[in-house]
Parts: structure tokens; C-alpha cells; sequence
């Protein structure tokens, strides 16, 4: 990544607004990506670092999480890597839609489903030894999302 | 990044004020807040945001406990002053279709 910014923070939820602050900061560096799109890059990291931070919860680990943000032409790349055990992305279930009976007595399920629909790209590369979630936003937006 | 609750009334209605922004670190404390008006029997509850131009996963879930603690007393609980930005993330998630947003502005009669 050329352009490229690492922070390392501790794994603690304190850090999430240094973040997204950092985050936007940097998106906004390429003047030519709107407003919207910063929004939407500064919730999805916030959301991969919020789950990084909660796998290491799950593990009693004190290791610090990495964030590289990097601007590479037509897009930003952000990767959040943690250390924590580990899953498997594609045994998630997805939570159904709110008005279904019963889904309100479960407040989660929102994260993963965010990141997806806020980021052009998403790629969750996840091991035993932690995770790391890919987000690329594209400065120039596609026409047509696929999904 | 800190949280400020504050309140006022309105006929049945509590508003409940956030300021700032709502994720993982801040979230508990209007969690705190919401069930401590639904126990006090303030069931009727409109979460007013326009002071909020964040709200994350964590703060959705709290916003649809929210619902499901305020109907299960025979309440209610709404939004108002939504930025373009939650107004998205509402629709995108979903949560426009349990969560009504009301107008501060307009008779409180028009809010159920």
C-alpha cells in the first residue's frame, strides 16, 4: 500500500472513536471521495475493529490490534487484524429480518451484515492465531454493485 | 468519547437526549438509561438523535432492546431527529421497519 497509515491500538472499546477519526481523516485526504462514502468507510472499520476488540474480550488477551489504511488509486484499503481464536465466516448465521417473531429478543447480528453492505469489498481471512478483515472502498464507485 | 443522557417529558411520552456518539464503549450507558425508565414505568420512550452522527452495531441492538423492553410493558419507543447518515443505516439495517421516527415538532398525540 503506498499512502499507507498503521496504527496499533489496545484492545480496549476507548480506542474505537481514535479510529474512526483517524479513518475519516485519511479518506478525506482524497478530496474526491463524498462525504457518504466516508461515512460508510469509517462505520465498517469501526465495526471490524469492534469485533477484533471483542475476540480479544473472548481470549483475556492484552495484544494491541493493527488497523492499515492505505489510499491506492482508485480505492482505500483497510485491513483491522486481530489475534484472537479464530471463525469461520461462513458458518455465520445471519440474523433474519426485524419484523420476524422472536428477532427482537436478540440485539446482535448488525456488524458483519453492516460491513458487507457499506464496503465495496470485504474479504475475512480467519485462523486459529486471528482474523483479518479486508474492506476496500472504491474512491470512484463502480455503476453496479453485484450484491 | 462520552455519552450525555439527559431527559424531559412530554404528556405520556419520555425523551430521552443523546449526545454524542453511540458504539461498544458508550452503548451501556443508554442501555443503562432505557431500562431505567422502562422500570420506573416510563414506557413510552422517543430516543432523540439528532445530537448522535454515530451510531454503530452496538447501538442498533440497544435501540431494538429498547423496543422490545418498551412493548413488553405496554409501551412504546420511537426516534427523532435522524442525520441522513442513521437514516441510512436505518433503512439498510432494517430498523425503520420497527423503530418509527416521530417529529419532535408535532403533537405527541401523532407519535403512536
Amino acid at each position: 500500500m503506498s499512502k499507507a497509515i498503521t496504527l496499533e491500538i489496545p484492545s480496549q472499546v476507548e480506542y474505537l472513536s481514535l479510529v474512526r477519526a483517524v479513518v475519516a481523516s485519511a479518506a478525506s485526504l482524497d478530496q474526491s471521495l463524498g462525504d457518504q462514502r466516508i461515512e460508510d468507510l469509517r462505520l465498517a472499520v469501526s465495526e471490524a475493529t469492534t469485533n477484533a476488540i471483542r475476540a480479544h474480550a473472548n481470549l483475556g488477551s492484552n495484544e494491541r490490534i493493527t488497523i492499515r489504511f492505505g489510499l491506492e488509486g482508485d480505492r482505500i484499503e483497510v485491513e483491522v487484524q486481530d489475534r484472537g481464536s479464530g471463525f469461520d465466516p461462513e458458518k455465520l448465521n445471519p440474523a433474519g429480518p426485524l419484523t420476524e417473531k422472536g428477532r427482537l429478543d436478540y440485539e446482535g447480528g448488525f456488524g458483519i451484515p453492516l460491513m458487507k453492505i457499506l464496503a465495496d469489498e470485504i474479504k475475512i481471512d480467519s485462523a486459529d492465531e486471528g482474523t483479518t478483515v479486508h474492506l476496500v472502498v472504491y474512491v470512484s464507485p463502480p455503476a453496479e454493485k453485484d450484491d | 468519547m462520552m455519552l450525555t443522557l439527559s431527559y424531559s417529558n412530554i404528556d405520556q411520552w419520555t425523551i430521552l437526549h443523546v449526545v454524542g456518539e453511540v458504539d461498544m464503549a458508550t452503548g451501556p450507558q443508554l442501555r443503562q438509561e432505557i431500562v431505567r425508565q422502562v422500570s420506573q414505568g416510563n414506557s413510552h420512550i422517543v430516543v432523540d438523535l439528532q445530537n448522535v452522527d454515530f451510531i454503530d452495531s452496538t447501538g442498533l441492538g440497544i435501540l431494538v432492546g429498547g423496543v422490545k423492553r418498551a412493548r413488553s410493558n405496554g409501551g412504546e419507543f420511537r426516534c427523532a431527529g435522524l442525520s441522513n447518515t442513521l437514516k441510512e443505516v436505518f433503512a439498510l439495517t432494517g430498523l425503520d421497519s420497527v423503530l418509527l421516527s416521530v417529529e419532535l415538532d408535532q403533537d405527541p398525540s401523532t407519535w403512536t
